[in-house]
Parts: C-alpha cells; structure tokens; sequence
C-alpha cells in the first residue's frame, strides 16, 4: 500500500477561491480603485507590492517559528514547514524586491537607491536565498536542518530592521501607509483601502496553496529518500546453526 | 515608458513569477510521483520474492 501524502481535495478547492479572489483583485486594482492624484497610475502597485512584503513578513515568521521549535523538539515536521515556508516566502521577497524598483523608477527617477529599508530588504532576500542554497546543496540531513534553523533564526531579525527602518533613519522609501501606528489603513481612501484589502486576502490565498503545495513535495520528497535509504541497505547475513 | 507600461511590467512580472512557481512545483511533483511509484513497486516486489524464498 502507497504511503505517500495524499492529493487532497480542499487544495483544489482552495486553489480555485484563490484564483476567483485574485481576478477579482485584479479587476478591483483596475476598474474600481480610483488614480492617485500625485503619482497617477503607477500608485496601483500598492495593491501587489505591500501584499506581497506582508506576505513575505508572515512566511519568514513561520520559517522562524518552526526552525525554534525544530531546534527545541528536533521533530522533521517542523523542519518540512521551515523548508517549504522559505521557498514560499522567498518568491514573495522576490515579487516584493522586483516590483519595488518597477514603481520607484516613475516616482523618484531611480530604479534603485541604497536606503536603510532598500539594502535592509534586499540583505533579507540574499539570506533566505543562500538558506535555499544550504539547503540544495545536501549533505547530512539533521546538520543542513540545523544550521539552516539557526540562518533562519539570524535571518528572521532582519524583518523589524526593515519595517521600522522608515523611521528609524531618513529614506526615500515613505512611511507606512497602512499599517499606522493606533490605526489602519488611515492613510487611504475608502476604496481604496477596499482594493487593498482585497488584494491582501487574494495574495494570502495564494500563499497559502503554494505552501500547502511545496510541503505535499517536502513529504514526497522525505518519503522517497528514506525508501532508497531502506531499499539499497545492505541485506543483514543471518548465520543459521550448524546443528 | 509610461506610468502604465510599468504598471504592466511589474503585474507581468509578479504573476508570471507566481505561475512559474506553480508550474515547476507541478513538474516536481509529478516527477516525484513516478520516483515513488517506481520505488514502492521494486519494494513490493523485493517483499513477496522474500517471501517466496523463505
């Protein structure tokens, strides 16, 4: 009998609401949500790069959570969900550092400027991808688990670093807009805070079914090494009795 | 380029990033898959030659 994970229905499920809530972001972010009178149009990238970096927040919180409690209880599963939410969480940091540039270059006339929360966000991005790399590159298991828990751990202090940076020093990047302190969303127009929160659902949907996705891989993937391990050890000799 | 030529390009870009990621986790899934399949049936097989023998 298989004892691989199995193919689970509420995924298909929850891929297709993901799906339905991100075309309606999409059609909120386009029709509905009204131009900025400063920026002009480009400012609707609010509505795909600060879900994103909350996005990428939450999955490195998980990252971190799971590599403590790998650490503390040195149990796989916590280091599935560590392995998985970084993969994730990494292709959100991606989305987050690409599209960045994409709506500075209109508005301040540069792609890129090395500010405090710029280079702390990209130094966030180059951790978790030489953790993706430790991790790709073998070696024994429970050694790459734990020091990949530790560059986690590390890595993970970096995100209040990045969040309060725009206070913290002076940086072109501007201040929260939606999360303000005693307040949310205080900064936006009613519409478009709908449009945001629109999206921020559709980005955590989508994040969702891609965790759940990478870690059924995680578990084949553990599965299928441990039926190799089993499969290629060596046949123990029993000595029968001579009598 | 326009302010909506960048507004283009960074959605482009975003979801094409987001099912990229969906289309390679598929392929590795599905690689898996056969992997396991392959394994899980030489075990099964090893098993009941085993079983024969003994």
């Amino acid at each position: 009998m298989s004892t691989r994970p199995p193919r689970s229905d509420s995924l298909g499920s929850l891929a297709i609401v993901a799906f339905v809530v991100s075309a309606s972001s999409l059609a909120l972010t386009f029709l509905y949500a009204p131009t900025e009178r400063i920026e002009g149009d480009i400012q609707r990238m609010l509505y795909l790069h600060v879900p994103a970096a909350f996005t990428m927040y939450l999955s490195y919180a998980i990252v971190f959570f799971a590599s403590v409690m790998y650490l503390l209880r040195r149990e796989s599963r916590w280091d599935e969900l560590a392995a998985s939410s970084a993969e994730v969480g990494t292709v959100f940091a991606t989305i987050m550092i690409i599209t960045g540039p994409i709506w500075a270059k209109p508005v301040w006339g540069t792609y890129w400027v090395w500010d405090a929360r710029l280079t702390s966000a990209f130094v966030l991005w180059l951790i978790f991808v030489g953790y993706l790399m430790l991790r790709s590159y073998g070696g024994h298991a429970e050694q790459v688990a734990r020091y990949c828990a530790v560059l986690a751990i590390i890595g993970f202090a970096d995100i209040p670093i990045i969040h309060y940076s725009v206070r913290w020093w002076r940086t072109l990047h501007p201040d929260a807009k939606i999360m303000t302190e005693g307040s949310l969303g205080r900064g936006l127009e009613t519409p478009m805070l709908i449009t945001f929160a629109v999206a921020f659902v559709a980005t955590l949907l989508v994040f969702t079914v891609l965790l759940r996705l990478r870690l059924r891989i995680e578990r084949q993937d553990r599965r299928l090494d441990a039926l190799q391990r089993q499969i290629t050890r060596p046949t123990p000799l029993v000595l029968g009795s001579t009598n | 380029m326009s302010n909506l030529g960048y507004l283009f390009a960074g959605f482009t870009v975003a979801w094409g990033l987001v099912f990229g990621y969906v289309w390679i986790l598929a392929r590795r899934s599905q690689s898996l898959d056969a992997r396991l399949d392959g394994l899980e049936s030489r075990q099964r097989n090893g098993t009941s030659a085993d079983q024969q023998h003994s």
